[in-house]
């Protein structure tokens, strides 16, 4: 009896810490969402006006930002990139509040936009480096972003997966 | 609210697998996307034929008594001169100065570096072998950063060798500088005429800063042979 009791309490305990990771990874990911919105929305912003982003000495905004490779279909890809943003972030939020079927499927949303969006980040980044010799710091920073996301939502889809 | 025991684990791990999978085709889509875009919209390589028709005295393109006159001032390192030059300007040559409705002139504003300047000696050594413009369109296509070694005189002859000029010749006016006080005189006419950004294109006098797209310079071109 007793010893089931205590089985029940620590359950209980590693289930309450599971939890708090849980929660903590989430927290994780609406903030560098948040970051990843402010740092594409710069670019979506400049990039929509016809300017370049200011790179402070730092790399060759100009070069990258004004290259065919900057747009998708006429659209700049800073602006594919707030909107993967926005939607994390608004998954995040739905992740944050839901709990059970509904939190872990707003986790795959998230996965799926971090994944697609790390894959094209990485691959722009091979365009900056090797095909246009020329890189934009905020680029990058987005590309760290969104590769550390994609690290976090994995992170938090496993643990669901595995609790099932 | 549903429960956490609504999925199995299994069906989770099928669900997880489907969205990697996702998520990797869209971004798989976006990159091939992306790749046709950007090879798919280079301006198409110089045949020598783009021009073909049209009168064309060095840098001045067009009928000497065309009714409207327009100007541009560019910079071969400036990426906005080369957005317009694959835009607005090929419309512009097709639609009024083919049909001698308009002349277009070539000035140099070389404000980004060296390489701006002898790119700029580059276009009027061209110019002296009666390829100004095709030796243009090939430094467009060919910028990549800013002096960054790239618009090299060794680059700049092989490129005029490219378009069938006497490279020897090519060659020796770059060494000789012989169109660098000429270039120097442009820069310093466009400063007088109030220029201090690429491109800057004047119609009749009325001076349009930026690479606009074509509507905006149509207005412009349009109002003046209405008058």
């Amino acid at each position: 009896m007793i010893t089931s009791i205590r089985q029940g309490a620590t359950l209980e305990r590693s289930q309450v810490e599971a939890q708090r990771q849980s929660r903590l990874l989430v927290l994780a990911l609406g903030l560098l969402s948040i970051l990843g919105i402010g740092l594409a929305g710069y670019m979506s912003y400049t990039d929509l006006l016809g300017s370049v982003p200011v790179c402070g000495g730092v790399g060759d905004c100009e070069t990258v930002h004004t290259s065919a490779y900057a747009y998708l279909a006429t659209v700049p890809v800073a602006v594919f990139g707030l909107l993967s943003y926005m939607g994390i972030t608004a998954l995040a939020l739905v992740r944050w509040r839901a709990k059970g079927t509904l939190g872990y499927l707003a986790s795959l949303g998230i996965l799926v936009l971090a994944s697609s969006g790390t894959l094209f980040s990485a691959y722009l980044t091979y365009v900056e480096f090797f095909v246009i010799d020329a890189v934009c710091p905020w680029c990058v920073a987005s590309a760290v972003t969104i590769t550390v996301s994609l690290a976090l939502a994995a992170t938090d889809v496993a643990a669901q997966t595995r609790r099932g | 609210m549903t429960s956490e025991t609504d999925l199995t684990r299994s069906q989770r791990g099928r669900l997880t697998l489907g969205a990697v999978l996702l998520g990797i085709l869209l971004g798989v889509v976006m990159i091939a996307a992306n790749a046709y875009g950007a090879t798919a919209g280079r301006p198409p390589v110089v045949d020598g034929t783009s021009y073909a028709g049209i009168p064309a005295q060095r840098n001045v393109l067009g009928t000497p008594d065309a009714k409207v006159e327009i100007v541009i001032y560019n910079d071969f390192q400036c990426v906005y001169c080369g957005k317009l030059h694959a835009e607005a300007e090929a419309q512009i040559i097709d639609q009024y100065v083919r049909p001698g409705k308009a002349r277009l002139e070539i000035r140099q504003y070389p404000t980004y570096g060296e390489e701006s300047v002898r790119a700029a000696e580059a276009a009027q050594a061209a110019a002296d072998q009666g390829k100004y413009w095709e030796y243009r369109d090939l430094l467009f296509q060919n910028r990549q950063g800013v002096n960054k070694g790239n618009f090299s005189d060794e680059n700049l002859v092989r490129w005029a060798g490219e378009l069938g000029l006497d490279q020897v010749i090519f060659a020796n006016s770059l060494a000789t500088g012989n169109h660098r006080a000429e270039v120097e005189g442009e820069l310093q006419e466009a400063e007088r005429l109030g220029v201090s950004s690429v491109p800057t294109v004047f119609i009749d006098g009325q001076k349009v800063e930026g690479a606009q797209p074509f509507a905006v310079y149509q207005q412009i071109i349009e109002e003046e042979l209405a008058k």
